[in-house]
């Protein structure tokens, strides 16, 4: 016994040596894609190995020679100078017509959602676009961490979000306010928000919102569907649309009514989404890590909303808020400071016309433009979400779209990074706040520069601009940038792949060496006996 | 007598106090502010309504709660108290009171 033991051990400290050893040579090596010149065809019909040695005689550098994808080209995996010295130096040769670095690529997660193809805002081929379908394959949220819809409630029943929420809550105070018979409850359900005659009639309503709000005849505009879809509508579901947080969860919590909601309901709501007390409520289960208030209005930020957000931060939670849809300063709550305000894009990642801007912002995100304008014509960048198709009272479940339920506004702009916000918690949940917002800010794509469009703060007669910095924030968002750069935590279970990089790999050799010593311990034990 | 004036002050006191604690009459100005106390209180508090009403002359009555510190009320302010602006300023003067702020109306973006 004691001599396997030792033998186990004596054996083991050489092979975990080796195994470091081939790791780091390999994170040394360049793996280059060359292709030969035409005219070069002596060395094109020279054997791999006699190609590796006169090009890397000629560099000054050690090849070996790997894969010929075609007959003129030749992979070798080079060491002797980092990457770019490689590429120069085997570039610099006659033969050579380039040589490339031979990237690792990865699987595409491209969920099978009918109208996946048409939510161009989650892609890469517009320029604003989020290029979330490529951040799938960092994460996709398995760790179902929850965001917090502090909105008009949700349509619990839509397919594409019935399984894909936690318990909320009902936080709307005032019962002519909440139009569903009571004051706070536990139903998060949206009744609708229409407005009709009846509203105008109600005099308890009229009192809260003032007759002005009531004037007009108003669809319901299950606005809390529409964002709770954007960020974690059931994805790969092969039904509808897919959601930016694939398997984030959505807690909907209810503080909007007929015309609007309190602050005292929004920031009850905010605080019960972070797990904190709320007098009269049970305790959340399950608190958020992200609350996305798509939601405002004009004005400086209250002491009111500066006291309870850094008793969410200290929390954990971040705080997402649509910077308004006045063309003006950016609204509050989004102005407050510690949340991470979203200013809208146009599908070319100029500030869309409606958008407000201004230093509060800290990074931008398409907010639905239409580009046509005529009577009938489709409006070509709506962001497609779940919705219900009732004008007052729920009606249908349903998607908007193009023609009669477009779906545009700095609302839809900031969902698309709480659940940015949501995947990066997911896939390290010891992050803070302050770190989200740094990440997602310091891998924003730049803004690009439309010729003839003025910047802002000017804007053209369609109060559109050229985006900066101090208008709309630290650049377009890039949910692939901000999640790459997020180390998984340990107990990650992000499930995503191609994250892990060289440590990812390092671990899998670790493995390997692990399975090879117990072998080799296993034979010894067999030899003693 | 000396014993009536105290019986008259109570029955008067009781009677502007019924008044004082009946809703806020939908005439008045009136509108939801947030209170944040210094210390955790209960907010609904018969006492801590009237001591609101006193200070104010307004009519006060409890909406709802933010958290064990912060609840809010809806004042019913008194004549001359255009947008309540001067009710606001006595609460936010009262001791033990932190800090007071009107309970804005926002709509969804």
């Amino acid at each position: 016994m004691k001599f396997s033991i030792w033998l186990w051990v004596g054996l083991s400290l050489p092979l975990l040596g080796m195994n470091v050893a081939a790791a780091a040579v390999d994170d040394a090596a360049t793996r280059v894609i060359v292709k030969f010149r035409a005219e070069a065809s002596a060395l094109r019909q020279a054997s791999a190995a006699d190609q590796a040695s006169l090009l890397g005689r000629r560099a000054g550098l050690n090849l070996r020679a790997l894969s010929g994808p075609a007959p003129d080209m030749r992979v070798f995996l080079a060491e002797g100078a980092g990457a770019d010295d490689t590429l120069r130096l085997l570039a610099a040769q006659p033969e050579v017509e380039y040589a490339l670095p031979d990237r690792m690529r990865y699987i595409r997660a491209m969920p099978n959602d009918a109208m996946f193809p048409g939510q161009w805002y989650l892609r890469a081929a517009q320029p604003a676009a989020i290029n979330m379908e490529a951040a799938w394959d960092i994460g996709r949220g398995d760790n179902g961490t929850v965001v917090a819809v502090i909105d008009t409630g949700v349509r619990p029943d839509h397919p594409d979000l019935a399984g894909k929420l936690v318990a909320g809550y009902d936080f709307i105070s005032n019962a002519a306010l909440a139009a569903d018979g009571d004051g706070r409850d536990a139903d998060p359900s949206d009744p609708g928000d229409y407005i009709d005659a009846a509203a105008r009639a109600n005099s308890a309503l009229v009192a809260v919102c003032g007759s002005g709000a009531l004037f007009w005849d108003q669809p319901s505009s299950w606005h809390g569907t529409r964002v709770a879809g954007l960020i974690a509508a059931a994805t790969d579901n092969g039904v509808g649309v897919a959601g930016a947080g694939w398997n984030l969860r959505v807690m909907p919590l209810r503080a909007l009514g007929k015309c609007g909601g309190f602050d005292s309901d929004i920031l009850a709501a905010m605080r019960w989404a972070a797990g904190l007390e709320v007098p009269g409520l049970p305790l959340n289960p399950t608190p958020a890590r992200v609350i996305n208030l798509s939601l405002g209005a004009p004005g400086t930020c209250t002491s009111a909303y500066t006291d309870t957000i850094p008793e969410l931060t200290a929390r954990g939670v971040l705080v997402v808020a649509s910077a308004g849809n006045a063309n003006g300063a950016v609204e509050s709550p989004a102005n407050c400071p510690g949340v991470l305000a979203v200013g809208g894009l146009r599908n070319v990642g100029t500030k869309v016309g409606y958008s407000s801007f201004g230093p509060e912002i800290g990074v931008s995100a398409p907010a639905g433009n239409c580009v046509t304008t005529g009577i009938g014509e489709p409006c070509l960048f709506s962001l497609d979400t779940t919705t219900n198709l009732g004008s007052t009272t729920p009606g249908l479940n349903g998607y908007t779209d193009q023609f009669t339920q477009a779906n545009y506004g700095t609302s839809f702009s900031a969902p698309l990074v709480a659940a940015t916000a949501g995947l990066m918690f997911d896939r390290n949940a010891g992050l803070t706040p302050a770190q989200v917002i740094n990440l997602i800010k310091a891998n924003a794509r730049a803004f690009p520069v439309e010729a003839g469009l003025p910047t802002c703060p000017s804007t053209n007669v369609n109060s559109q601009c050229n985006c900066t910095t101090t208008t709309c924030g630290a650049g377009m968002l890039d949910a692939r940038a901000a999640l790459a750069a997020v180390t998984p935590s340990g107990n990650g279970g992000n499930g995503g792949g191609g994250g892990g990089g060289g440590g990812g790999a390092f671990d899998a050799g670790g493995l390997l060496g692990l399975f090879g010593l117990l072998g080799i311990a296993w034979l010894a034990g067999r030899r003693r006996d | 007598m000396s014993r009536r004036i105290p019986l008259l002050s109570i029955a008067l006191v009781g009677v502007l106090c019924a008044a004082c604690a009946a809703p806020p009459s939908s005439a008045a100005p009136s509108m939801r502010v947030l209170v944040r106390f210094q210390t955790d209180v209960i907010g609904d508090d018969a006492g801590l309504v009237r001591a609101l009403e006193r200070e104010t002359g307004a009519a006060v009555a409890y909406e709802t709660s933010v958290a064990a510190d912060r609840h809010v009320y809806r004042l019913a302010c008194p004549a001359g108290d255009d947008g309540c602006a001067r009710s606001l300023a006595r609460i936010g003067a009262m001791p033990g009171v932190a800090a007071v702020t009107p309970d804005v109306l926002r709509s969804h973006r």
